[in-house]
């Protein structure tokens, strides 16, 4: 630790202060033969331990506060290795490839060693500093922070990891993956120049030159071993119920047969190998188990016995049915039949171009359409579609991505919907998949113009691996062709010393068998990467440079805590005079907090939801011009219940409804507020005498107030006179020549109106007033307002205008 | 101890003009009433007149007492003054021999019987003098050896700062055989409101102990500590005793003697 001002710790001796002061305390101390040292004792019996412990703590409470003090002056620090460079904000991209999966010289997953690494990190970044962190693969992964906030402080990320596996993906590292990284940090941090550090074994299958060229920090994670993996070839081959492997290349391996159920393990395999044909299966042909299950493991999927049949019809011979028959044929999972004109046969077909009738047998179809391709489906008008009929927009050519690439289609359908049920559907919306609701039968259609395949060539390597994805789809589940991604699970795995992330499992990186639905797929291992390369650039050491971190702000808060300390002692022991003064004080200070923020703070005015919005903008308005014309700074109405009226001093109730009844419990609340200072102002909308609102608030008041009623205010009452000088009441009728009121103790807890004062003064949005009133106009309009001001004042002021020094002043003006 | 015979001679001056004061008071006090002898306080009974009940006593004691005027029977006062060395804080011990000689000389006057606990059949000088020496009655006594009779009325002053569970046994002996238990407390000043300031040494008087505190800190608990003492000395008494707290400034033994005669 170190001291920005070493010369105040000279002020150290000051500690001899309250230590010499304990002393002379005990030394200067009086004698008193007291005559009632037995109560004394006896009182002591419980205080003097307590006694004893308050002084001792005194004592060492002041040492510590002058400590404290002195070393504030002192102000010291420590010296913190922090990244200069992450001022602005830190980006640390953290490998997330393959090459993690290898280990150090010293056994240690490169994963783990990642992560210490960039714990260490993190730990040196400016503590405010805010950064994000990405996983770099041959994409870029952003993990979800917050709620979609992807950037958070040092500290939070430190905290956020440690709890946290490291995340490994079965895929290669590449530029690619790191060039997504920099776009999106280009998005999250715009203009800002944040530290940006690559944190990677930096394996080959990185381009070293385009690294290099993205003025990144870089930092390789040391990995020891380099695993080289050998490559296996297979082939199969049917021979009747007996399915023959042959090992092409690579050197002889552990053979197991994956089952949904089971793995069988079947020895090994050196050349070739029999097995007999099922109907699902994959061959594991294990590699170096010590090592992990991402490498040299061979995962192939075994060909099934069971061929499926297919007829692809047309009506004629043309270039592209002989092409899409060639495409078939070269599926050996298929036994394609070959049918021209007639009525199509077989169970599942394929049929390609018009077709005048769709055979009952049939239970799975696929249709192509030529160029002139007739449909035997109805569009939605219920004409028969044929291609000179075809809209613009149905002809309309589309792009469609397929997991082999973007395929051209170049003409889709309008069904009937009320006869074809759309399972699923291009991206454009076409649909893919059908179901016949009549026949039960689905179908699937590739609206592609089959005659283009002849010649352009380069639709056909996209187009091939798309026809044998989507049949076999198609003739396996055909509903689960677009959500098996999501429901896929992890059903047998390669042993491994690092277990699957969750991460890897949803992602379907992990290699292994899922199943999705019904169906059944492999995920290969991703060939690890068979070195690593040391980058020319190192130059996270560079950026980091000490810092000075001030213990200040942790002294402010040993200062603060024990000067309460002290004045909480002082307290205790102080005579009851003082500590009542000291008591005083705290109230005094409080008040003037209060009174001060009452400053800032406006009157509360309450409504309850019963006023209707026009009143309570008339009541909003009146409190707005109160601003102006008087010191009163009321606030907005508050809609209240009667549990919260507390909150306002004044409340406010206009309704054409009955005022309550309200539970005892709540008569009780009403009677504490009025009492207590509250004020009810109780304005009739009606302004008609005896409404149903007048009576239940006298009836209710009678129960609140037992032996109370309303009574008649009178003219000369502090209500008409605590602003304006008013001789007469005033609304927008004239229902009652009277305020009545509930008075206690001197004091008017409740007024009543019967002449809406808050309908006089209704205005619109343009700010005319909106209700006439009557009899006499204008003038009784202003003196409504006015009243309704004088109510305002009231429940603010009280009766203050009672007070004899203004009487000489209202007098004057009665006079006038 | 030996007292000094002028010493002697000044206090009993002191403690009959006292008593002589009082009587004088006393006396116009009865020529205006009933006429009858002040005898004894009791109970108010439902349907007693209400101008015999002492007011002053229900305002100290918070007790319905009603003054007895009686002229035949007498009173026996027997009375016991603490002279341990807690008495000797202030001017409490000379306070307790003051009250308590003005209390005799009084009884004497008005022809009631009176003694000295265990000093039975003194003259009112000798009595003067145990008073004043104070010594052969700082043993607290044992009630029940004590030949009490039945409508003695037992007077004990001190100013109680001892255990009071052996008192409360020993007066719980004899609650019967007395007609009344009258207990003066007699407090110095500081005693009563603790005006200490600052750290002070408080020695005991009655032993070697000491306490070193903070006196503003302690007050409050000392205070309470004297409440909760006289509480159990009030709680102790039963209906018809009394319970007098009494300065112990001499210059106000009459008001404390009219207060503890009843008389206004």
């Amino acid at each position: 630790m170190s001291f920005v001002a070493s010369i105040f710790l000279w002020s150290l001796a000051a500690l001899s202060i309250p230590v010499l002061i304990a002393l002379w305390n005990r030394r200067q101390k009086l004698v008193e033969r007291f005559g009632g040292f037995y109560l004394l004792k006896k009182t002591l019996e419980t205080q003097t331990r307590r006694i004893r412990l308050l002084e001792l703590l005194k004592l060492i409470n002041r040492l510590v506060l002058l400590t404290t003090l002195v070393l504030i002056l002192a102000d010291p620090f420590r010296n913190e290795k922090v990244i200069g460079e992450a001022a602005e904000g830190f980006v640390i991209m953290l490998d997330a490839g393959r090459a993690m999966i290898a280990k150090d010289s010293e056994g240690e997953l490169l994963a783990k060693r990642q992560k210490a690494r960039v714990l260490d990190i993190l730990s040196d970044m400016p503590q405010q500093a805010r950064g994000m962190i990405l996983w770099v693969s041959n994409q870029c992964d952003v993990e979800e922070w917050g709620g979609g906030e992807i950037t958070a402080r040092s500290k939070d990320w430190t905290d956020r990891l440690s709890s946290k596996p490291p995340i490994v993906l079965n895929r290669p590292t590449t530029v690619d993956g790191v060039r997504q990284c920099l776009k999106k940090v280009d998005e999250v941090f715009g203009g800002k120049t944040p530290f940006r550090l690559f944190l990677s074994p930096m394996p080959r299958s990185l381009d070293q030159t385009v690294l290099q060229k993205f003025n990144l920090s870089l930092e390789r994670v040391e990995g020891a071993q380099v695993l080289i993996s050998d490559s296996v070839e297979l082939e199969q081959e049917m021979k009747g119920d007996i399915l023959s492997v042959v090992l092409k290349k690579g050197p002889a391996r552990q053979a197991h047969l994956i089952l949904p159920d089971a793995v069988e393990t079947l020895g090994p395999l050196e050349t070739s190998m029999e097995l007999i044909s099922r109907p699902l299966g994959w061959l594991w042909l294990e590699g170096d188990r010590q090592r992990d299950a991402w490498i040299d493991q061979t995962i192939v999927p075994l060909r099934q016995k069971i061929q499926q049949e297919v007829t692809v019809w047309a009506a004629k011979e043309t270039p592209g049915f002989l092409s899409l028959l060639a495409a078939l044929r070269n599926n050996p999972d298929l036994r394609v039949v070959r049918q021209v004109g007639g009525i199509p046969q077989g169970s599942a077909m394929v049929i390609y171009g018009p077709t005048v009738q769709i055979p009952s047998s049939a239970k799975k179809i696929w249709f192509f359409l030529d160029s002139e391709g007739m449909t035997p489906f109805e569009i939605r008008d219920k004409k028969t579609l044929n291609t000179s009929q075809m809209s613009a927009d149905v002809l309309r050519s589309f792009q469609m991505s397929t997991s082999a690439g973007r395929i051209t289609v170049k003409r889709y359908l309008i069904l009937d919907p009320s006869r074809f049920e759309t399972i699923s559907s291009f991206e454009d919306g076409a649909p893919a998949l059908i179901r016949d609701r009549e026949s039960l039968s689905t179908h699937f259609i590739s609206p592609f113009d089959l005659e283009d395949l002849t010649t352009d060539l380069t639709l056909e390597p996209t187009f091939i691996p798309f026809l044998y994805e989507h049949l076999q789809k198609w003739l396996g589940e055909g509903s689960e062709v677009s959500s098996e991604q999501e429901k896929s699970e992890l059903i047998w795995s390669p042993p491994s010393p690092l277990e699957p992330s969750s991460l890897a499992i949803d992602r379907r990186d992990w290699p292994g068998v899922y199943r999705a639905g019904t169906s059944y797929f492999s995920v290969a291992p991703v060939e690890y990467p068979d070195g690593f390369f040391e980058p020319n650039i190192k130059v996270v050491a560079a950026g980091v440079k000490d810092e000075a971190v001030s213990y200040r702000p942790w002294l402010y808060r040993v200062l603060m805590m024990s000067t309460l300390l002290e004045l909480l002692l002082c307290l205790l022991t102080v005579p009851a005079l003082l500590r009542r003064l000291m008591f005083a004080l705290v109230f005094v200070l409080g008040g003037l907090t209060v009174s001060l923020e009452a400053k800032v703070r406006s009157i509360c005015v309450g409504v309850t939801d019963q006023i209707d919005a026009e009143r309570k903008k008339s009541l909003a308005q009146l409190a707005s011009d109160a601003a102006g014309m008087t010191n009163l700074d009321l606030s907005a109405p508050q809609t209240l219940s009667l549990d919260r009226m507390w909150e306002c001093g004044i409340v406010v109730f206009s309704s054409a409804s009955k005022w309550g009844p309200f539970p005892d419990s709540d008569r009780g609340r009403i009677r504490d507020y009025l009492e207590r200072g509250g004020f009810f102002i109780f304005d009739d909308p009606l302004a008609m005498s005896d409404t149903l609102f007048a009576r239940s608030v006298k009836e209710e008041f009678a129960k609140i107030f037992p032996g109370r009623e309303l009574e008649t205010v009178s003219k000369e009452d502090v209500l008409f006179r605590t602003f304006y000088l008013l001789n007469e009441v005033s609304g927008r009728k004239l229902a009652s020549p009277h305020l009545e009121g509930i008075k206690f103790d001197r004091r008017w807890l409740a007024v009543f109106s019967a002449n809406d004062l808050l309908g006089a003064n209704l205005r619109n949005d343009r700010g005319e007033f909106v209700l006439s009133v009557s009899p006499y106009g204008v003038s009784q309009r202003v003196l409504a307002e006015r009243l309704m001001l004088n109510l305002l004042m009231y429940g603010s002021t009280t009766d203050y205008k009672d007070d004899a020094i203004h009487l000489p002043h209202i007098l004057k003006r009665r006079v006038r | 101890m030996q007292i000094a015979e002028e010493s002697l001679s000044e206090f009993a001056k002191t403690v009959e003009l006292t008593g002589t004061k009082f009587l004088e008071g006393f006396h116009r006090s009865l020529r205006s009433g009933s006429g009858v002898e002040f005898h004894e306080l009791r109970a108010y009974g439902e349907g007693e007149d209400a101008r015999h009940i002492d007011w002053k006593r229900l305002a100290s004691s918070d007790r319905y007492l009603v003054r007895q005027f009686e002229k035949n029977e007498k009173t026996a006062w027997r009375v016991w003054v603490d002279s341990s060395e807690s008495m000797t804080y202030g001017q409490k011990r000379s306070w307790a021999a003051n009250f308590a000689g003005s209390v005799l000389y009084v009884a004497q006057t008005l022809g009631d019987s009176w003694s000295l606990l265990g000093q039975e059949k003194l003259s009112l000088f000798k009595a003067y003098e145990e008073l004043m020496r104070g010594e052969t009655l700082s043993a607290f006594p044992k009630f029940v050896d004590l030949d009490l009779r039945r409508g003695d009325r037992l007077v004990l002053i001190s100013d109680f700062f001892f255990d009071l569970d052996e008192m409360i046994a020993s007066l719980e002996a004899v609650r019967d055989q007395v007609s009344q238990i009258v207990l003066v407390q007699t407090l110095d000043a500081k005693e009563m409101r603790f005006d200490f300031k600052d750290v002070i040494q408080f020695d005991d008087r009655e032993s070697p102990s000491q306490l070193i505190l903070d006196a503003s800190a302690i007050k409050a608990g000392f205070l309470k500590s004297l409440a909760d003492h006289q509480g159990r000395l009030k709680k102790a008494l039963s209906e018809g005793d009394a319970f007098y707290v009494f300065e112990d400034q001499l210059n106000l033994i009459p008001s404390q003697l009219a207060e503890f005669f009843g008389v206004a």
